[in-house]
């Protein structure tokens, strides 16, 4: 657990960072979300020291981290940045390896991990360990990236808009392989970014940030739901309903029973893995009032457009499955 | 890749015969010999009397490699200490003080320290690296200037120390442009090393001394060929084969 405590940094006049308590909770991804120049990548680059704070107190599970080793302290958060800086003079192995290896591991063990996490972000070992960095595409070298973070297998991830490089369809891949591989590793994860459909999708919880303020630190439910002010609702818009429906899979649902014989073959129908947007989409693109859900071909109930109403209710969780 | 290997190829074989053709004019006193009368005729004395090549060549490399030696060390650490946080603010100062030390010429830099140090090779040493102090700092500088800002940053950010970050990130990717500046000084310190004749340092530059007194075209030639050769020989071995095999390589 991450917990800042009236942390403030001022360059000169300027204040970027002004008095912001914060509490991370272990095994979240909790998202730093606001417009440019609002501070979010300081207060990131604050929590593994890599900026001096004018004030104010970052606890790692309650330990203070300006009483660590810069060095240390850095190894156990892993480090994703925007433009990936993998290391054009080192392969793909080194690369991921690096951690590993600053924290003295041998070598066998070095390349077995590394096979492993190349694995785990979805590249072959056999194919990637030996390839450079140039070699690789926007999207590839991002995963080579999060690989990387995750090497030492460190308990936090600082994230620093990792995926805003890289092109629509390639963004959208790994952003769900990054909730793939959330819901699997349960990392304590400090995640920045200005894209509020990215934010909305990834976050357990987001702190919308405004000139170096916290305008609200809650889940996207949440914040939906009960904005504090105004500037929380103009910023997440009139599309954050359907954002939030996004986050949440028709598996949540009450499905209301099944006619006699409804078959998922003839009637208009969706998989019980789609999201209610999705189901949502389903219904106005068939022009149905509702849909078969099916699992693996076998109909489970019926989802209308009332019963999307009715999930998306008060009741609503912050977890999506 | 094809074009590729062939430069490669040719890279090695120019090393190869750059190589042989310094060895042969060192060490075949009679072979030269025969080089230099058909290209100077009508000479009757062709081999310069005073010293053998083979000492000569061993003068002019002693001279080039301790001033090239003690340049890249000091070039280094001034390149070094401009980068550091403690010397940023005087970075500019550093730079004009390489830069000034490069507009005095070397002929008037020995003559001034030669009350100093006395005649023989260390004034030209001295001189040389006052010459070459500027083209080390300035490539150490941009080497590791160069090194994109996203990379340093991520060396930082995952827990390497200021001399892990320099060690396996800046100075390999810093290397290339480093090595062009290690390049462009040995090429002119082999040659401006002759000049050592001037000051009685010996080397190369006494033949060429003695042919310029006795227009004696020979004696120069018997000088300069070797120092050409020499030149071109660190030339090749401190390019890479070509630009064009290493974007093949990274393709």
């Amino acid at each position: 657990m991450i917990e800042i405590t009236g942390l403030t940094k001022r360059y000169g006049a300027f204040t970027a960072v002004d008095d912001i308590d914060l509490s991370v909770p272990e095994g979240q991804l909790t998202v730093l979300l606001g417009p440019s120049g609002s501070g979010k990548t300081t207060v990131l680059r604050m929590v593994n020291r890599m900026i001096d704070p004018t004030s104010g107190s970052v606890h790692v599970n309650g330990v203070d981290i300006f009483e660590r080793r810069p060095e240390e302290l850095r190894r156990e958060m892993g480090y994703v940045i925007q433009s990936t800086g993998l290391f054009p003079n080192m392969t793909i192995r080194r690369n991921v390896g690096t951690v590993p290896r600053l924290m003295g591991w041998d070598r066998r063990r070095i390349d077995a991990r590394v096979d492993e996490m190349l694995d785990l972000v979805g590249l072959d070992p056999d194919v990637y360990a030996a390839k450079w960095p140039s070699q690789l595409s926007g999207g590839e070298a991002q995963r080579v990236g999060v690989a990387r973070a995750l090497a030492a297998d460190p308990p936090i991830l600082l994230m620093d808009e990792p995926f805003g490089a890289v092109d629509p369809l390639a963004r959208e891949h790994l952003q769900a392989e990054m909730r793939r591989l959330q819901a699997k590793l349960r990392k304590t994860i400090l995640f920045v970014t200005h894209d509020i459909d990215e934010a909305v999708l990834l976050a357990d919880r987001v702190a919308l940030l405004r000139n170096g303020r916290i305008e609200q630190y809650d889940s996207p439910e949440m914040l939906w739901r009960h904005p504090a002010n105004p500037f929380v609702r103009s910023f997440f818009g009139e599309n954050l309903g359907l954002r939030i429906m996004a986050r949440h899979r028709l598996s949540a649902v009450a499905l209301a029973p099944l006619d006699e014989g409804a078959a998922c073959r003839d009637a208009p129908h969706i998989d019980a893995r789609a999201t209610l947007k999705e189901a949502l989409a389903e219904l106005v693109g068939a022009r149905a009032n509702r849909l078969v859900v099916c699992e693996n071909g076998i109909p489970l109930g019926t989802v209308d457009f009332d019963s999307l109403v009715a999930a998306m209710g008060d009741d609503l969780g912050s977890t999506d499955a | 890749m094809r074009d590729a290997r062939a430069s490669v190829t040719i890279h090695w074989a120019s090393i190869t015969a750059l190589f042989a053709a310094v060895v042969w004019m060192t060490f075949d006193v009679a072979g030269f010999e025969r080089l230099l009368r058909l290209l100077v005729p009508g000479q009757d004395v062709v081999t310069y009397p005073t010293k053998a090549l083979p000492l000569l060549m061993a003068e002019q490399l002693f001279l080039t490699a301790s001033a090239s030696g003690i340049a890249l060390v000091i070039g280094s650490a001034l390149g070094a200490v401009a980068l550091s946080r403690v010397g940023l603010p005087f970075r500019d100062l550093i730079v004009s003080a390489g830069s000034l030390a490069q507009t005095v010429p070397t002929v008037a830099i020995m003559a001034l320290i030669i009350p100093a140090t006395g005649y023989g090779a260390r004034p030209v040493i001295v001189a040389l690296v006052l010459y070459s102090i500027l083209p080390i700092m300035l490539n150490v500088i941009a080497g590791i200037d160069g090194v994109p800002p996203d990379v340093s940053d991520a060396a930082h950010g995952v827990g390497m120390s200021p001399a892990q970050r320099l060690i396996w990130v800046q100075l390999p990717l810093a290397m290339p442009v480093i090595m062009g500046g290690i390049k462009n000084m040995l090429i002119i310190n082999v040659s401006a090393a002759t000049l050592g004749a001037v000051v009685a340092a010996g080397g190369l530059g006494m033949p060429i001394l003695a042919g310029f007194h006795r227009y004696n075209n020979a004696f120069i030639l018997q000088g300069a060929l070797p120092a050409m050769a020499l030149a071109l020989l660190f030339d090749r071995l401190l390019s890479s084969p070509n630009a064009g095999a290493t974007a093949a390589a990274e393709a």
